[in-house]
């Protein structure tokens, strides 16, 4: 294992023991678990920037191998066999990895880069990992014997690049075309708070990098003044398109937030069905039962049997928030009761819904403020309420996790959760 | 849905005013109107012609930050690094760290000397106001910081009732603020850099792009921004003018000579009355106590950015343990330093002015490379044109404060 900045500016000798010229850089091979080094790149004794194919590096002698021979990285041809090249404008440096910014999947936070640590992974010399400790700061500085001393804690901190996703512009291009952006697999709401890391332009690099229905969760999941930026700097049909596909009540809570004239835009070039739901929803009073509902649910009528039932459900694949529980109308659309998922799963097939559903439905009304809806949610071990109007039609639900948003003191926002993980291999100590 | 204070929302909520207006006012900090005062008391009005010069230097450089920020989204801290990597940054950033580091302690020490002329003794209004400044900064919400920052921000309109109170002569003003007639001795050379010094800061340069990024200005809002910059400006200057008007016809008319700007207040009640006195000592302690707080919280902010730790008022002490640290020793050191019985403040502040008179010409050549690369910058690098008028006012912005800095290292400190 060598560090990239050990590297540089160290001699480059050929086969006959020719000092050629000096290490500038590196050129390597993006890949998923490590990058391989395809050429390396020098400063030749005239002056010029050249690179030559890694194959014909022999040896790479740095301060830990006990020879005799220089520090410098050995070639295995003569310099006039191996014909180096120029370097191209596409090409992927290590240097440019070098006090840059990237993002750690893996601890789900955005880094910047001290060091980049080179190894040999099945016989080919590659990036094996990202330095973003203390360690590797001071080791930069120069100052590791002074500060190994005041600081003996500080620490390494290494990221496998495999968890490294980086924020060049070309480099995610790269990521996009080949689908293996690595920020694809995280949950919107880690996404969004690595948001909250990011330049604005970054910002945009990652937030394009994802499809259609994961931007939208990631927006409703981010923190309103990223939320407020993000909509500054898009385009107004991508705009369009998350907000379609959001739950009316999550888009109409973003609308909310920006100025009216141009939420007023927004809405009149939106499909007209979801304008109007949105419309509605902006119309209650804020964080009361209307503002905070899902518009979205299951209805049956009480003389639907448990099949019937099991097989709408099949055919309609709702998501899980909506799944809670399916609710019984009458004739009139009146809600006359609440069929539990436990209860139509464990009927029998034929059994009416009318005799599986629970009558006594603890519902609020759309102007039920946040507080009153919390206290009933927990009054009676619920994950979601119905909300009907005057006439008990049933007009949207809200679940428990939207109104815990809202009801969360703010000074909890500061105990972020971050998920359990595992312990990285060779995380955190020396090497 | 509600804004919380967070690393993001610090500076949402500060742009919401505007981020060139906050700078600005911030600019004018203890500091600041401590050298307008001297400069006031010992010269009269003839150093005010100085801020038309000033404020065009100012206008230039901080358009020159907005500008990187608005163009590249990124701040000025997490640009030198990309651009000049660590060993740079490091450097810069540890110079950061001194001068900010006695810029809040000559914020305690105006808050300590605002308190004095109302009869409180500074055993207790500087702990309590660094008390109240980690309190503001760990647990007040977005709203009520707005409100303590607008609060603060109304009292620099005493300044300028300072200044009409004190019954200027408005011809003479006017004469030399136009057309001065400059006797350059060492000591007028000295207060105008000081001047110059506590106008243009490091700290700023690094303040201003910050908020402007976390704004998220866009390129087609750029212009109603850079008129910001232009207004505030302006603006801060009318603030120093203000404070060198009121000193000046004052205390130099009456040949009273002071050494910080409590001494102005105190010089001034039985000139003007006690209401002057009063609202002098008063917007000193707004400023101080704005600098005091804003000043250690960026400096921590920047830092941390620029060397890659986790930051943010958002974070547990466990996530962003070199922030807080960083933060806490910042204001309690220097609250503790400034309680120091019969400790020699204004040998102190001078001292900050030198580190600051060695980082800004670094930071100044910095960003005008930094503006200048095409790869950066692209079409919005700045023009031939404007290049030799940033150069120009850098250059002598740079050769004045060397001098400055090489006059207090052999007589200031050493004698």
């Amino acid at each position: 294992m060598v560090y990239f900045t050990h590297l540089l500016g160290k001699p480059v000798i050929d086969s006959r023991g020719r000092d050629i010229g000096v290490i500038k850089d590196l050129v390597f091979i993006d890949g998923d678990k490590y990058a391989e080094i395809s050429y390396l790149v020098y400063l030749s004794k005239d002056n010029y920037r050249k690179k030559i194919s890694w194959r014909f590096v022999k040896e790479l002698k740095d301060e830990s191998t006990k020879s005799k021979a220089a520090i410098g990285i050995y070639l295995n041809s003569p310099v006039e066999e191996i014909n180096p090249l120029f370097e191209r404008e596409d090409e992927f440096l290590v240097s440019k990895l070098i006090d840059k910014q990237i993002i750690d999947v893996d601890g789900l936070k955005v880094v910047r880069v001290n060091d980049v640590l080179l190894g040999k992974i099945k016989d080919k010399f590659s990036i094996v990992a990202v330095c973003v400790g203390t360690k590797s700061l001071i080791r930069r500085l120069g100052a590791e014997k002074i500060m190994g001393a005041v600081i003996p804690m500080a620490k390494e901190n290494i990221i496998p690049w495999e968890s490294v996703e980086t924020l060049d512009p070309a480099l995610q291009a790269l990521h996009i075309k080949l689908n293996k952006s690595k920020i694809k697999g995280l949950h919107p709401g880690d996404i969004a708070d690595i948001m909250e890391d990011l330049d604005y332009k970054s910002r945009a690099l990652i937030f394009n990098s994802l499809d259609k229905s994961q931007a939208a969760k990631t927006i409703v999941e981010a923190e309103p003044h990223i939320q407020e930026s993000f909509f500054k700097n898009m385009k107004v049909n991508r705009i369009l398109e998350i907000l379609e596909d959001l739950p009316t009540h999550d888009s109409a809570d973003i609308l909310s937030m920006m100025p009216k004239s141009r939420a007023a835009k927004l809405l009149s070039s939106m499909r007209q069905d979801v304008a109007e739901k949105i419309r509605k929803i902006l119309s209650y009073p804020e964080e009361s039962a209307g503002a905070l509902m899902s518009t979205e649910f299951i209805l049956v009528t009480g003389d639907f049997t448990a099949q019937k039932t099991i097989n709408l459900l099949r055919k309609l694949k709702p998501s899980s928030e909506k799944t809670y529980h399916i609710y019984v109308i009458d004739e009139n659309k009146s809600l006359i009761g609440i069929l539990p998922i436990r209860a139509l799963i464990t009927a029998p097939s034929h059994e009416k819904v009318a005799n599986l559903m629970k009558r006594r439905v603890v519902k609020v009304r759309l102007n039920t403020p946040k507080e009153e809806i919390a206290n009933a949610l927990s009054k009676y071990n619920l994950f979601a309420i119905p909300v009907v109007n005057g006439n008990n039609v049933l007009q949207g639900v809200v679940t428990a996790d939207n109104v815990l948003k809202e009801v969360m003191p703010r000074s909890w926002k500061r105990k972020r959760y971050m998920p359990i993980k595992h312990k990285r291999l060779g995380n955190e100590k020396n090497i | 849905m509600k804004r919380i204070f967070n690393s993001g929302a610090f500076f949402v909520f500060l742009s919401v005013i505007g981020p060139g207006l906050i700078t600005s006012l911030a600019d004018n900090d203890a500091g600041g109107i401590t050298t307008y005062s001297i400069a006031g008391a010992h010269f009269g009005y003839s150093m005010l012609w100085s801020l038309i010069p000033i404020t065009i230097a100012l206008v230039f450089i901080q358009e020159m930050c907005a500008r990187m920020g608005v163009v590249t989204g990124k701040g000025l801290a997490d640009l030198i690094r990309e651009s000049f990597g660590l060993k740079i940054t490091f450097f810069v950033m540890i110079g950061l760290l001194f001068a900010n580091f006695f810029t809040t302690m000559s914020e305690f020490a105006g808050i300590a000397a605002s308190g004095e002329i109302f009869g409180m003794s500074k055993y207790v209004i500087v702990p309590l106001s660094a008390a109240l400044i980690f309190l503001l900064i760990l647990k007040s919400n977005y709203k009520s910081l707005e409100r303590v920052f607008f609060i603060l921000s109304i009292f620099y309109v005493s300044y300028i009732l300072s200044g009409f109170f004190a019954k200027p002569d408005w011809g003479l003003v006017a004469k030399e603020t136009f057309a001065p007639t400059i006797k350059l001795t060492t000591g007028y050379i000295i207060i105008l850099i000081g001047v110059i010094g506590t106008t243009i800061t490091p700290w700023m340069q690094f303040y201003l792009q910050s908020s402007i990024v976390e704004k998220g200005i866009r390129l087609e809002e750029y212009k109603y921004t850079r008129l910001e910059v232009i207004i505030s400006s302006i603006l801060t200057s009318l603030v120093s003018f203000f404070i060198i008007v009121a000193a000046a016809s004052t205390l130099f008319v009456n040949k009273i000579r002071i050494n910080d700007a409590a001494d102005a207040a105190v010089a001034l009640a039985p000139l003007v009355g006690n209401f002057a006195q009063s609202l002098f000592a008063l917007g000193l302690f707004a400023a101080a106590f704005f600098g005091a707080f804003i000043i250690p919280l960026a400096t921590a902010f920047y830092i941390c950015e620029a060397l890659g730790w986790e930051s943010g008022v958002n974070k547990k002490f466990k996530d962003a343990k070199q922030f807080y640290v960083l933060l806490f020793l910042i204001i309690s050191i220097a609250m503790a330093i400034v309680l120091i019985p019969n400790i020699p403040l204004v040998k102190l502040m001078v001292a900050s002015q030198v580190i600051n008179g060695i980082l800004l010409p670094i930071v100044l050549i910095s960003m005008l490379l930094i503006i200048n690369n095409e790869k950066i910058m692209g079409k919005y690098k700045n023009s031939a044109s404007y290049n030799i008028v940033v150069w120009a006012a850098s250059i002598i912005i740079i050769l004045l404060t060397l001098l400055m800095v090489a006059t207090t290292l052999f007589s200031g400190i050493l004698g």
